[in-house]
């Protein structure tokens, strides 16, 4: 096992590579010297994702900070101190939640804070289709029992004619 | 349904690693990840267990519909054995996560391996496609056809101007990740792998290594992917990705030239021992098979070893992963237990190839 290269006595646990001078350097450190350092570690040994991107938006103002971190995601109860610890939203509603607060981040990551490509118009389709079926299902149900058969026969022939569809596509 | 055995897998190495494909001898697979999210629901890392079921029951509900899954089953990971669940990672079924978080977590893959989903990983689906060799159209292809056929059956969380969300802002937009395993002695001995690192950081593409933790690289094997997936269609990410990878092919074979140029009989000797060591050792670890592995591949890129076909080096780096190993040998073994094993199964495969 690799001793530690700054206190050479513990175990490397911490391997990672520094650009120094357009060098590559490897670093061996152990838990304590890389904390030193200010290297945040997660407990599989290596980084957190998380980490490098929650601290991109470490630089703003610390009173600023501290409001931008106790908002919190209406949806999920998720506050931005929360995404800023594991690196991961709450819900998909927090990206409306955090919007202004995203945006940094999406441009450093991603140099673009608008989506391109694929879209999801056909998207959960026929899942809706489902959906709607099942409600009308408990609608025949009532119609029934209240002997509306006009009704009933109505509903039958949606429910029909949404059967169709979703075979259709299947 | 009977339980899942990966015995059955252990014999072969998946289809995307059989070592055929395009640019065989630097790049070993392609792979497009794509992930997803049903919309309603929190990221699978802030649910508790009544909503991972809700989330696990839809996504299979439209996994089974999908006609890429036609001959597939489903995998539940708490139902089958730590060792199963670690042979499905050494294959790239499942991800390490799943190692530790197993409850309402699966995984459903086609009989060749080619295509799979995880379902409840960081997003709630994760779509694979493989390749092999070279070849992101078909990981491409793959992965974004078993999307197609999900679709309709599942409401996606998605954002008019963001695109697919996900848990991580960095997967936001595409939801895609694609990336090559490549092969890069010439580049790593001939010290340009570091130029190569900060100039594909600087073009907005990450290569790291595929063996080994943290910037350990084992057997000079690594992964090049795209890092930025918001803003750029799907399309021109696995074009740009493409681009880039020609061109690194072109740089590990001018390394490599000028390498065997400047130094043959140093890398000769190089080569020829570490066949030598690979067909007769009797204990060998990991990163020593990885890196013996490494050399054996250099020598038979450049036509010096000829009765080691690329296809069974491309195999022993599935096989010698220590569940795979176990499998194989169909009893557990600790660490000193599989090194004897892993030199067994170097030895044999080369002795096999070497008839064949």
């Amino acid at each position: 096992m690799t001793t530690c290269q700054n206190c050479k006595v513990r175990p490397a646990k911490v391997h990672y590579t520094e650009v120094v001078n357009d060098n590559m350097v490897a670093m061996n450190l152990c838990l304590e010297c890389a904390e030193a350092k200010g290297i945040e570690i997660n407990k599989a040994g290596s980084y957190g994702l998380g980490d490098l991107v929650a601290g991109l938006i470490d630089d703003t103002v610390d009173s600023e900070a501290e409001r931008i971190s106790k908002v919190r995601c209406p949806s999920c109860g998720y506050e931005y101190s929360d995404f800023k610890k594991i690196g991961r939203l709450g819900c998909p509603e927090c990206y409306d939640a955090f919007e202004a607060q995203l945006v940094q981040v999406l441009r450093h990551v991603h140099g673009s804070t608008q989506h391109a490509g694929k879209k999801s118009t056909q998207v959960g389709e026929r899942a809706a289709i489902r959906e709607r079926m099942s409600a009308l299902r408990g609608e025949l149900t009532e119609a029934i029992r209240a002997e509306d058969y006009e009704r009933a026969a109505s509903i039958r022939d949606e429910i029909r004619g949404l059967e169709a569809q979703v075979e259709d596509d299947a | 349904m009977s339980t899942f055995d990966s015995s059955d897998l252990v014999g072969n190495p998946g289809a995307w690693l059989d070592g055929s494909g395009d640019e065989n001898e630097i790049v070993l697979s392609s792979r497009v990840r794509i992930a997803r999210n049903l919309h309603g629901h929190r990221f699978t890392h802030n649910c508790d267990s009544a909503e991972l079921d809700a989330i696990l029951r839809k996504s299979l509900d439209a996994a089974r519909r999908a006609r890429a899954f036609a001959l597939s089953r489903y995998i539940a990971m708490g139902e089958i054995s730590t060792l199963d669940r670690q042979l499905l990672a050494e294959r790239h079924l499942v991800s390490k996560d799943f190692l530790h978080n197993s409850a309402s977590r699966g995984v459903i893959f086609t009989p060749d391996e080619s295509t799979s989903l995880m379902i409840n990983e960081e997003d709630h689906l994760r779509i694979q496609g493989f390749a092999p060799g070279f070849d992101l159209g078909g990981a491409f292809r793959r992965a974004n056809d078993l999307d197609d056929q999900l679709a309709p059956d599942v409401e996606l969380a998605y954002h008019d101007r963001l695109g697919f969300l996900t848990a991580c802002p960095t997967n936001l937009g595409t939801g895609m990740r694609v990336s090559v395993l490549v092969h890069l002695p010439g580049l790593v001995h001939s010290k340009e792998i570091h130029k190569l690192l900060e100039s594909l950081r600087k073009l907005n593409h990450s290569i790291r290594g595929f063996f080994g933790e943290g910037s350990e690289v084992m057997g000079n094997f690594f992964q090049l992917s795209n890092s930025a997936a918001l803003g750029t269609p799907e399309d021109v990410i696995v074009k740009n990705l493409r681009e880039m990878v020609v061109k690194v092919i072109t740089y590990e074979r001018r390394s490599r030239e000028l390498l065997f140029r400047k130094a043959q009989r140093l890398l000769e000797d190089k080569v020829w021992r570490a066949y030598g060591l690979l067909r007769y050792a009797r204990s060998v670890n990991t990163k020593e098979a990885l890196s013996l592995i490494s050399a054996v591949r250099l020598g038979v890129g450049a036509g010096l070893v000829r009765d080691v076909p690329i296809q069974t080096l491309n195999e022993l780096v599935v096989y010698i992963q220590p569940a795979h190993l176990q499998k194989r040998r169909g009893t557990t073994m600790d660490a000193q237990e599989r090194d004897v094993s892993r030199a067994e199964c170097i030895r044999e495969a080369l002795t096999r190839s070497g008839r064949g």
